[in-house]
């Protein structure tokens, strides 16, 4: 049996940002995660607005793995499941802020033109 | 911070299986999580764990885009499309074949030209020690015509010149390379021979690899001394690589001659022809000028110069101290001043100097452009059997689409099948290109014996890129017709519909191949038709039928010039005594010039004193004959009389010219009775007797000139009475190859220890057609090639198109088409297809043409009939190539192509 729909429509994310919103989520969150939990606290935090798209959330972690952004370290959770959980780095910090701040400064720009006249 | 992330981007290469195991425990542990979160939020247990794959989409995908981070991608990628693309090759093994071999061609000419070019103008050749400071000599003067005309070869005196003006300062070295018989006559062969001052060890910075080389006090040139370096090669090929060869004795022309040293593996003088054995100057058998020796005279041009000079500077300053110091010593020689000679120095390769280049190397350069036209040409029906090919596998790549491959992937296969295949023939390639290049070596230029390897590195890399960017042209169609192939509409069943797309690329496709072939053959029926001219060209002597012998007496410079003149005279009248009696002879002459090898020039003047009007910035070439001479080489005069055997000393001296000269100097006047005053100006005048057609001085190609002729027996020579040098004999029809051997036994008993030089005329000037029949050879097999490669990609898109619309042509033979009118409209479609083709390639080929025009001979680039032939050699082609595709058509049977889905 499939239950009802969610009432709140869902968004993808925007093109380019899911990098952004993992950093900012291991951050707010302030200890290691692995992949469900990140994919998880994503769409708590956005109020269920922003759905990851599950798939894609492994080959950015994997990207971001080799540019040095985050590491992973294999551990156990709490039901003994073997999982890699996830720590920013001391770069992915700077990267975070980078990209944060590039991104307000495009939001604001789209808000000005987008503003009613 | 670049470099740890590089390492761990190696990491990832190194362990990627490893990191993959990682991935998939992450995603199954994802998918696991989801689905029950699910059935907490109320899924069945059996919907949940698909909805959570749903959710978390293709994990090959993920794998896939994780992989390509890691930069794994390309080893992987590479490996697998690499299967991927030989499975699909074995499976169409008759595509791999037609395609490997169009481009296998295509490399292996250029492999080929580029093999010869490249020796041609090679740096240097081998075993020379830091060749790029080795400077070729050249003087270079103006004309009476006006041209500049550069030399490389210098006569002995200015030689002497030379070096005394450059002293010790700048190390120099003159030779000449001549063809010498080593061995005795009945073993021997002729090989060539260096004959070297001592300092072109030193400047050529080569030292003996046994033995040691001769020393100044050897190769004093008023001395011969008979010793001899002999060639690494020459050791091993002809004297069997025999240990105690230095001492061992060898006949170079006639002399025996002492082995002292062997040169280095590799070494083989620093010309394009290999030099086997090198020998001290002065050991040169040269004729005696008078009372004195060539190398006293400024006649005998024979000597190449070469200096090391080590800074530009150096070579400028040098230039400039050789340039006034000829001239100075032409002048003090008593010739008369020329303040426009210049000596200049080029690198060592003679091809890369200033002199005008061979016929056969200018062949050679355009062969180069040709090759590359052909190589398109392959490429382009690659290209199109390949769009063929995918258009075949149109469903099967909808489905690899639809199954969310990317596009990127799939060009990138295409890429790899491409090289692939690209790989196999490159590697042919090479094997052909060697075996062309060494075929094309024979072929213009068989007098050298070619030194250095046959294979270099710079033909396998220049084959190399020529196949790699092969490659990328033959995949760039195939790959932009992926990116814009619409999957579904192919899924949909019954879809019949071709992309126009595809259908555009390709015809551009044969389009461009027909235009490259219409424009191959037209050049090459500009050579046919330069050929055709050429050997029609009457050099004005009957060239089957003359046979000469020029001897030079071997042996012994002692004795009295005048006394060893007397021997040869004496020999050869005796000769020509007994072959007037040989069958098959119809006329002997003896004459001081061998036809179409030689002439001299002389004082002339008028009666009044004053200099003759010249012809073409040239003054007329003289002939010594005797009597006979008119008879064997098929001359009548136009008026008068020719030469008789009662204009002999002490009666009226007498003149013929020819029509050239006594238009020139007599123009509108009767030449007949009129007098000229030849050699010193004190001389008595000569009386012209007749008028004869104008003959060929030199080549089979030439500009008119002036020619006049002495009787033998009224001529001087240096003051003396001139004796004859040569032996003219006129054989009867076809006989010329058996009178050639009788002369020669005639000769050789009469002159025992001579080189005889016995000669067919139709032999000694076969080599000059040779350019013209090598440019008529090559281009026509390239242009064969090219039509036949069009001819296979014409006949690939009117087969396709065909099988493409078997259901539309089924329609209508069904509404009753007639077959002669499907065949009709196949064949027009084709023949429509090639007119534009042709179009194109008339146009192309009138502009590419004008890099022949200075190749062709008394033929216009646009030469109507090459043109007319082309055309409808091109277009009956057409009608070929679609002649089966358009049978196939007209027979489809309706019934059978309407349930065809």
């Amino acid at each position: 049996m499939t239950p009802r729909s969610d009432q709140i429509e869902r968004e993808p994310i925007p093109p380019g940002t899911l990098d952004m919103l993992i950093l900012k989520t291991l951050v707010a969150i302030g200890r290691e995660l692995h992949g469900f939990e990140i994919a998880d606290a994503i769409q708590h935090a956005s109020r269920n607005v922003l759905q990851v798209e599950e798939g894609s959330l492994y080959p950015a972690l994997q990207r971001m793995l080799l540019k040095g952004y985050i590491t992973g370290e294999w551990s156990r959770t709490s039901e003994n499941r073997r999982a890699r959980y996830y720590r920013i780095t001391a770069a992915g910090k700077r990267q975070l802020d980078q990209e944060i701040a590039a991104y307000q400064r495009a939001s604001r720009a789209i808000a000005l033109i987008l503003q009613p006249t | 911070m670049a470099f740890t992330r590089a390492f761990r981007r190696l990491v990832a290469i190194l362990r990627r299986d490893h990191m993959l195991r990682d991935l998939e425990d992450e995603m199954r542990l994802h998918v696991e999580l989801r689905a029950k979160r699910l059935e907490r939020e109320g899924w069945s247990p059996a919907d949940a764990p698909p909805a959570a794959r749903a959710r978390f989409g293709s994990s090959a995908r993920v794998a896939e885009e994780s992989r390509d981070a890691w930069g794994a991608h390309l080893v992987d990628v590479v490996a697998h499309d690499l299967r991927y693309a030989a499975r699909a090759l074995r499976r169409t093994p008759g595509f791999a074949t037609i395609v490997v071999l169009t481009l296998a061609l295509g490399l292996g000419v250029n492999a080929a030209v580029f093999s010869f070019v490249s020796h041609l103008f090679a740096d240097a050749p081998p075993g020379i020690l830091e060749p790029h400071q080795i400077r070729r000599v050249y003087v270079s003067q103006n004309t009476h015509a006006g041209a500049v005309d550069v030399r490389n070869r210098f006569n002995y005196p200015e030689v002497a010149d030379l070096r005394a003006a450059i002293g010790g300062s700048v190390p120099m070295t003159s030779y000449l390379a001549d063809s010498a018989l080593v061995g005795d006559a009945e073993t021997g062969r002729f090989v060539t021979v260096g004959y070297t001052d001592a300092e072109y060890w030193r400047v050529l910075g080569v030292r003996p690899a046994m033995g040691r080389m001769y020393a100044s006090t050897e190769a004093r040139i008023e001395v011969p001394v008979f010793t001899a370096v002999i060639s690494d090669a020459f050791w091993h090929r002809e004297l069997g690589g025999r240990a105690d060869v230095l001492g061992h004795t060898i006949e170079v022309a006639g002399h025996r001659t002492t082995v002292i040293g062997v040169a280095p593996p590799g070494f083989a003088g620093p010309d394009l022809d290999r030099t086997d054995v090198w020998l001290p100057l002065g050991a040169m058998p040269m004729a005696q000028y008078g009372s004195r020796a060539w190398y006293q005279i400024r006649g005998v041009s024979r000597l190449d110069v070469l200096l090391r000079v080590g800074s530009q500077d150096a070579m400028q300053r040098v230039e400039a101290q050789l340039t006034s110091v000829y001239r100075h010593g032409s002048v003090a020689a008593g010739y008369a001043r020329d303040s426009s000679a210049h000596v200049l120095t080029g690198p060592i390769a003679v091809a890369l100097g200033p002199m005008t280049p061979r016929r056969e190397a200018v062949i050679a350069t355009r062969l180069a452009w040709i090759s590359l036209i052909v190589l398109l040409i392959a490429c382009a029906n690659v290209a199109n059997i390949w769009m063929t090919r995918m258009i075949d596998r149109r469903r099967e790549i909808a489905v690899r689409l639809a199954l969310g491959i990317s596009r990127r992937r799939l060009a990138g296969q295409i890429l790899t099948e491409v090289a692939l295949l690209g790989a196999l023939a490159g590697g042919a390639a090479l094997f052909a290109g060697l075996w062309g290049s060494v075929a094309l070596q024979r072929t213009l230029m068989p007098e050298v014996h070619w030194s250095g390897a046959a294979l270099q590195w710079r033909v396998v890399l220049g084959t190399a890129v020529a196949g790699f960017a092969s490659v990328l042209m033959i995949a760039l169609a195939p790959v932009l017709h992926v990116q814009r192939f619409a999957g579904n509409e192919e899924l949909k069943s019954g879809a019949r519909t071709v992309t126009n797309a595809g259908r555009r690329t390709r015809g551009v496709l044969v389009f461009s191949q027909t235009a490259l072939a219409v424009m191959l053959l037209a050049a090459a029926g500009l050579f046919v038709q330069s050929l055709r001219r050429v050997l029609a060209v009457d050099v004005g002597y009957d060239v089957d039928r003359v046979v000469y012998a020029r001897p030079i007496p071997l042996g012994d410079r002692g004795g009295e010039v005048s006394s060893r003149r007397l021997e040869l005279q004496g020999a050869l009248e005796e000769t020509a005594r007994r072959m007037e009696h040989v069958s098959g002879v119809e006329a002997v002459a003896l004459t001081r010039s061998a036809p179409m090898a030689g002439y001299y020039t002389a004082g002339l003047r008028m009666p009044n004193g004053d200099s003759l009007p010249q012809l073409n910035g040239e003054v007329p070439a003289m002939h010594d004959v005797s009597p006979e001479f008119w008879r064997v080489a098929g001359i009548a005069p136009r008026r008068g009389r020719v030469t008789t055997n009662t204009d002999v000393a002490g009666q009226q001296l007498v003149v013929v010219v020819n029509d050239a000269m006594a238009r020139v100097v007599w123009p509108g006047a009767d030449p007949i009775g009129k007098c000229l005053i030849v050699f010193a100006p004190d001389s008595p005048c000569r009386t012209v007797v007749g008028v004869v057609p104008t003959r060929h001085e030199t080549s089979v190609v030439e500009k008119q000139r002036m020619q006049m002729y002495l009787p033998i027996a009224q001529a001087t020579a240096a003051g003396m009475p001139a004796s004859p040098w040569m032996i003219m004999v006129r054989a009867a029809p076809d006989r010329a190859t058996e009178v050639a051997a009788g002369l020669q036994r005639t000769l050789s008993a009469a002159l025992p220890n001579a080189e005889l030089g016995v000669r067919e005329m139709r032999s000694a000037v076969e080599p000059q057609f040779r350019p013209w029949r090598l440019g008529a050879a090559l281009f026509t097999l390239l242009g064969g090639l090219a039509l036949a490669i069009a001819l296979i990609g014409l006949y690939g898109i009117v087969s396709y198109g065909v099988r493409r619309r078997t259901h539309e042509l089924g329609v209508r033979v069904a509404l009753g088409a007639q077959q002669s009118a499907i065949l009709a409209m196949v064949i027009g479609e084709s023949v429509k297809l090639v007119a534009v083709s042709i179009a194109g390639g008339l146009v192309a080929s009138f502009i590419a043409a004008r890099f022949l025009a200075s190749l062709l001979y008394d033929t216009s680039i646009a030469d109507p009939t090459v043109m007319i032939v082309v055309t409808s050699l091109i277009l009956a082609s057409a009608v070929f190539a679609s002649l089966i595709p358009a049978l196939r058509a007209s027979r489809v049977p309706p019934a059978s192509a309407l349930a065809i889905e």
